[in-house]
């Protein structure tokens, strides 16, 4: 990649501010195409709050700095332009949506996506094609897409369904929020396969996460300690290890 | 009191409608003198607080027109799959369908209604244009039977349908309505002993008022199921009053409705237990957007001896927009001490968490609010409401 080239996601001097509380507070972040970060982090320090802001959710308020994407700005957008450029957000707590059934949420947040880029939309038939043979990947059956969006399903099953519309929706840059929190070994390992196999030369990946347990199954390029609202440490796997062993005290003592 | 020209073209209208329906002329003039003598009911009627009756009292009901051809007959009634007939008299028998019978109406048309509820069923049999009766003979399983009634050639529509489900038969009544007329209906429905009736109806957008009776009487060990869809016009009133008459009798009451713009749409319901271990669920629907005005009244009256009643109602609505206005009153009146009754209305709005998932994955602001409106009365389709559209007619509805 040519020195010139801009980052996949550059935040800078972040502010924001949710329900009149200020929770980023000046916050530094690259990553560059073909990275995987993962965003460790006390609770409360603000990973999740990045990585709604990120995805454009409307009541999180940036008071100052910027969030440049390929070196666009990203905050003006609208959520749903966000994802048109292939921003992705796998929610830590994917929303239950009754009534309206897996397949055809899938369906139509892949239409809007080829329609807004000019793409050509997947027949019917193409569609179920491929969306049964990622679903089959993650251990979901087809009875699964044909629930209602995350309706009555078990974490692990919520889990999964975002990986399952990383998988179908071939995002940019993809911000996993917490996907490993609630989830026992094996579907640990499921969900961790299903990204490692979205994983390239072409996207990024932010990972935030509590635990060090999922980066044994993702290797991070780097990883980014987030304490009060600012990155507070940077560095490679090794400080997931570290702080693995030694918690964060070590660290936000010191900041 | 009513206008006097309306009573003049009332009876001049009535007089004009003889030769449709021969043995109902006595019952039409009584009628028109009740109506006369009792005057159109007050604004202050409890029952008609959210929406006004006197509209359904005056012209174009009372107005002339086509009288004895029946080219622009406005109803047709089919059995599924067969060829549309119409209930011209002589009533043609129905083919294939041994132990159903179409007749005539005949008088007296009203023994089965509460005419101090539902005044406006007097008007109805003055001014009746299109009636039939249909009886399903005992222990007859008669298959789906498909209502329809359809633009005419009058200034408005007044229909009367009684059906009778003899002891152990079995029908499933499919009722669409597309009148786009001011319309005066009255369904008069009894469910014989152990008899079993599934109806279905669609009451699709329109620009007329209409007002809509569905009177019922459940016999000993009978079901009533009621399926309705019902879109908004600038006023359409429907009344369903289900009475619960013999031991182990039984209802299920599954309503849904959209209203948009500057509708009024007002349901109003009536399930009264009359016999012991009567069971009544009614389930109730509604989204209002634009600036329209729903209304919906539930009422459950558990009379003295209907002990081990169990009734249930429960009303959910969506409130689409700031200016959209919603009336919900479920109301008990208990009579007996053995009961088990229970009733619930709640009025919410869209889930904002819902929406930012949904634009999250691409799907923009209006696209994201429809997917979930839709959502809202998905559960409440049938394969055959599905196969018919009416899920597709409510987003339409709701689109502009």
């Amino acid at each position: 990649m040519s020195a010139h080239s801009p980052a996949l996601l550059e935040v800078t001097d972040l502010h924001v501010d949710v329900a009149g509380k200020a929770i980023l507070k000046g916050l530094n972040l690259s990553l560059a195409v073909g990275e995987v970060s993962a965003l460790m982090g006390p609770n409360g320090s603000g990973k999740s709050t990045l990585a709604n802001v990120i995805a454009g959710r409307p009541d999180y308020v940036v008071t100052r700095g910027s969030v440049r994407y390929l070196g666009a700005s990203l905050t003006e957008l609208e959520p749903e332009a966000r994802a048109r450029i292939g921003v992705f957000l796998a929610f830590q707590y994917p929303v239950e949506i009754p009534g309206v059934s897996n397949m055809e949420f899938l369906k139509a947040a892949l239409d809007a996506q080829h329609k807004a880029r000019g793409e050509e939309a997947l027949s019917a038939v193409e569609f179920m094609k491929t969306v049964r043979g990622v679903a089959a990947t993650l251990d979901l059956s087809p009875e699964f897409l044909k629930r209602g969006v995350n309706e009555g399903f078990s974490g692990g099953e919520k889990k999964r369904n975002e990986i399952l519309q990383l998988l179908m929706l071939q995002p940019k840059l993809a911000i996993l929020d917490e996907t490993d929190s609630g989830l026992d070994i094996d579907a640990l390992q499921t969900v961790a396969a299903g990204v490692n196999r979205f994983r390239g030369a072409g996207n990024g990946i932010l990972l935030v996460t509590h635990y060090q347990r999922l980066l044994d199954y993702i290797k991070p390029d780097t990883v980014h300690v987030l304490a009060d609202g600012r990155i507070v440490k940077s560095g490679d796997h090794s400080l997931a290890l570290k702080l693995e062993q030694k918690g964060y005290g070590w660290i936000t003592d010191a900041a | 009191m009513p206008s006097q020209p309306f009573i003049d073209s009332a009876l001049a209208r009535s007089r004009q409608l003889d030769d449709r329906l021969p043995l109902i002329a006595n019952e039409r003039r009584s009628s028109i003198a009740e109506i006369a003598r009792d005057g159109i009911p007050s604004g202050k009627l409890e029952t008609w607080k959210y929406t006004p009756i006197q509209p359904f009292f005056a012209s174009p009901f009372a107005e002339a027109g086509a009288s004895t051809s029946t080219q622009h007959r406005a109803s047709f009634l089919s059995f599924a799959g067969a060829v549309p007939i119409e209930p011209a008299a002589p009533l043609p028998s129905v083919a294939g369908r041994i132990g159903v019978s179409l007749d005539p109406l005949h008088s007296p048309l009203n023994a089965d209604l509460d005419l101090t509820r539902y005044p406006l069923a007097l008007l109805n049999t003055a001014l009746l244009e299109e009636g039939l009766v249909i009886r399903v003979a005992p222990g007859v399983d008669a298959g789906a039977l498909d209502l329809r009634f359809a633009t005419g050639s009058g200034a408005a529509s007044v229909s009367r349908v009684r059906v009778e489900l003899g002891i152990g038969s079995r029908l499933r009544l499919i009722e669409q309505r597309n009148e786009d007329r001011p319309t005066n209906s009255v369904l008069d429905i009894r469910v014989g002993p152990r008899a079993f009736l599934q109806h279905t109806r669609v009451l699709p957008p329109t620009t007329a008022a209409g007002w809509y009776l569905v009177s019922v009487h459940v016999e000993a060990d009978a079901t009533y199921d009621l399926i309705g869809h019902s879109m908004g016009s600038a006023t359409r009133r429907n009344d369903i009053h289900v009475r619960l008459d013999g031991r182990h009798a039984s209802a299920n009451i599954d309503l849904a409705c959209a209203a948009h713009r500057r509708d009024r749409l007002d349901h109003q319901t009536v399930v009264e237990h009359i016999g012991v271990d009567t069971v009544s669920r009614q389930l109730v629907h509604g989204i209002a957007a634009g600036s329209s005005e729903l209304t919906f009244n539930g009422r459950i009256h558990i009379h003295p001896n209907a002990q081990r009643s169990d009734a249930r109602l429960t009303n959910k609505n969506l409130l689409l927009d700031k200016k959209a206005r919603i009336n919900a009153k479920p109301e008990l009146e208990i009579y007996a001490n053995d009961v088990k009754c229970s009733h619930g209305a709640t009025v919410g709005q869209i889930d904002p968490v819902q929406v930012f998932y949904l634009r999250a994955r691409g799907l923009d602001e209006a696209a994201a609010r429809a997917m979930l409106t839709r959502a809202f009365l998905a559960g409440r389709m049938t394969p055959w409401l599905l196969e018919a559209g009416v899920l597709d007619v409510y987003a339409e509805l709701l689109a502009t």
